[in-house]
């Protein structure tokens, strides 16, 4: 029999999810001042109600405070699966309340593809939005990119306890540090950096451009935390084509490599050991993938003959792999043409280096590069036990900072969460399917968002069915946290609805 | 050099950071050329 929650945990976690509330009202201050400083009042308005609203939740969930409460392994489960959900209900206010929405539920589909790095848009109004609705909707790729949690945890705000569960639930599989708090400080920090040099070569390419300083500045700083966090929102509705720029597709590689990457590699080089970047069993998945799939598209799009010149098949094609395989969901053509000018042998790529993803404890979604590494390793595990004989030990070791030998525990993770991924992302492709849609458009829209993407085949929109709208977020939400979170809260939720209609009987 | 699992990864960022984005520029070159080789064979 699973356990089941107690009045008490119901408090603990109602707690701490106000805490993540409170942390998502404070950051609405940078788009609140942001329109100031733009003299957009509406939209300073919209985050004014919207801090408000915020500290008013946060506040009363304050009052289900527990004394002396310890938060254990199930409740850093449930805790992350409802804090992103929360998180995500309350970011959603503001963009609500601004002209660029239809109703809540898109906004609340923004705000979820924001925070979950995925990218997916519903906007009506893209390209007229006020700067500081464009300014929250970044800073949710970078909030959510690092980790909610990690952001609380950085923070230090009344996370001490169980905080390395925390980490974990939220999908970072390994701490840097050996203090938890000084692991989700450092991958601020690489953050940081990554996103400031981005701000400053994109700034220039922007000013080059002919872009005024202050909207070249800000659409610089959009596109550095979109793509170093691996989401592809862009102020613009062409995305990153608006800018007809090779240099600006060459910095936002650049920055989409390095949002791919894992936390822990960054730590490892940045101490001074360089053989780790090829040395990974992640990078050199990775790697691999990337090359092949790049050839594949190539051969795709000559076939096509639509995009004739290298540089051109070079930029449509090497471009998206990255993208696609990073996650970040950054396009340089528009939606309907993957299965028209793309043609089905690349976009077929495309959507493998989708649902392959970047690496472990990153800020790219997924299956990632670790799993698909240990599964490589395993199949030719079982291979060489096959042509050995039957009293011989066989080992099979990787290298994944630092040496490390292949168990069936590792291999039985790995191909779990390998199975909850493709089963969702055909789950989704199916039910795009029954709404109409076409098998092909459905598997890609399906394993973008659950790999938390964003590339799109042209079905996310204003339009679109609302019960696609509803299964895009849970796919968004699950993939994000890896499932398991979900799945406890989920098991958590009908179990206690299943007790309550129990005791009615 | 011997690299300590816990060592602080703040002490030679500088150096780190540029060997990633050299890493990065390689591997992209590489793509690069093989796809444009390839597509001016096609």
């Amino acid at each position: 029999m699973l356990p089941r929650m107690t009045w008490i945990d119901t408090r603990i976690i109602l707690y701490y999810t106000g805490l993540f509330v409170f942390g998502i009202a404070a950051a609405m201050v940078v788009p609140l001042v942001t329109g100031i400083l733009m003299a957009e009042w509406n939209a300073a308005l919209d985050y004014l109600l919207g801090i408000s609203a915020a500290l008013v939740i946060a506040g009363t969930l304050r009052f289900a405070r527990v004394e002396n409460a310890r938060v254990t392994h199930t409740h850093a489960l449930i805790l992350t699966a409802s804090g992103w959900l929360a998180a995500s209900l309350v970011a959603a206010i503001p963009l609500a309340l601004s002209p660029a929405y239809v109703s809540y539920l898109d906004a609340l589909f923004d705000s979820v593809s924001g925070l979950t790095t995925s990218g997916l848009t519903v906007a009506k109004d893209l390209d007229h939005m006020a700067h500081a609705h464009n300014m929250w909707r970044h800073l949710t790729h970078l909030i959510g990119g690092q980790g909610i949690v990690v952001a609380a945890i950085s923070l230090s705000i009344g996370l001490r306890s169980g905080a390395f569960s925390l980490y974990v639930a939220e999908g970072r599989d390994e701490r840097i540090m050996p203090n938890v708090i000084h692991s989700a400080r450092f991958i601020w920090y690489v953050t940081a950096v990554y996103v400031l040099l981005g701000t400053v070569a994109l700034s220039a390419v922007n000013f080059g451009l002919g872009m005024e300083p202050a909207r070249g500045v800000l659409h610089a700083f959009w596109m550095s935390m979109a793509a170093y966090d691996t989401g592809g929102f862009a102020p613009q509705s062409m995305n990153a084509l608006y800018y007809h720029s090779f240099t600006l597709e060459i910095v936002t590689l650049f920055l989409m490599i390095g949002g791919a990457m894992n936390f822990n590699l960054h730590a490892q080089v940045w101490r001074g050991d360089k053989t780790e970047l090829w040395r990974n069993i992640e990078t050199k998945v990775l790697a691999i993938n990337v090359f092949v799939l790049s050839i594949v598209v190539a051969i795709g799009l000559a076939a096509t003959a639509v995009f004739n010149e290298p540089m051109e098949i070079l930029r449509k094609g090497m471009y998206h792999v990255i993208s696609a395989h990073s996650g970040t969901g950054h396009q340089t053509i528009y939606g309907i043409q993957w299965f028209t000018d793309y043609g089905g042998g690349a976009a077929a790529a495309i959507i493998l280096a989708m649902a392959a993803g970047g690496a472990v404890s990153s800020t790219a979604g997924g299956i990632k590069a670790l799993r698909l590494g240990m599964i490589v390793e395993t199949i030719i595990h079982q291979i060489k036990l096959a042509m050995s004989p039957r009293t011989a030990i066989v080992t099979t070791r990787f290298h994944h900072l630092g040496e490390r030998l292949l168990t069936p525990e590792i291999t039985s993770a790995a191909a779990i969460v390998f199975i909850l991924y493709v089963i969702t992302y055909i789950t989704g492709a199916l039910i795009g399917v029954a709404y109409g849609y076409g098998a092909a458009e459905s598997l890609f829209e399906s394993i973008s968002a659950t790999a938390n993407v964003g590339l799109s085949s042209g079905i996310t929109g204003p339009n679109m069915p609302t019960g696609l709208k509803y299964l895009y977020m849970f796919q968004m939400w699950a993939g994000r946290l890896e499932f398991i979170a979900v799945f406890v809260l989920m098991t958590q939720v009908l179990a206690s609805v299943a007790s309550l209609l129990k005791g009615k009987k | 050099m011997k690299i300590h699992r816990f060592q602080n990864p703040f002490e030679h960022w500088r150096s780190g950071l540029a060997a990633e984005l050299l890493a990065f520029a390689l591997f992209m070159l590489v793509v690069a050329g093989a796809v444009v080789l390839l597509a001016r064979m096609l």
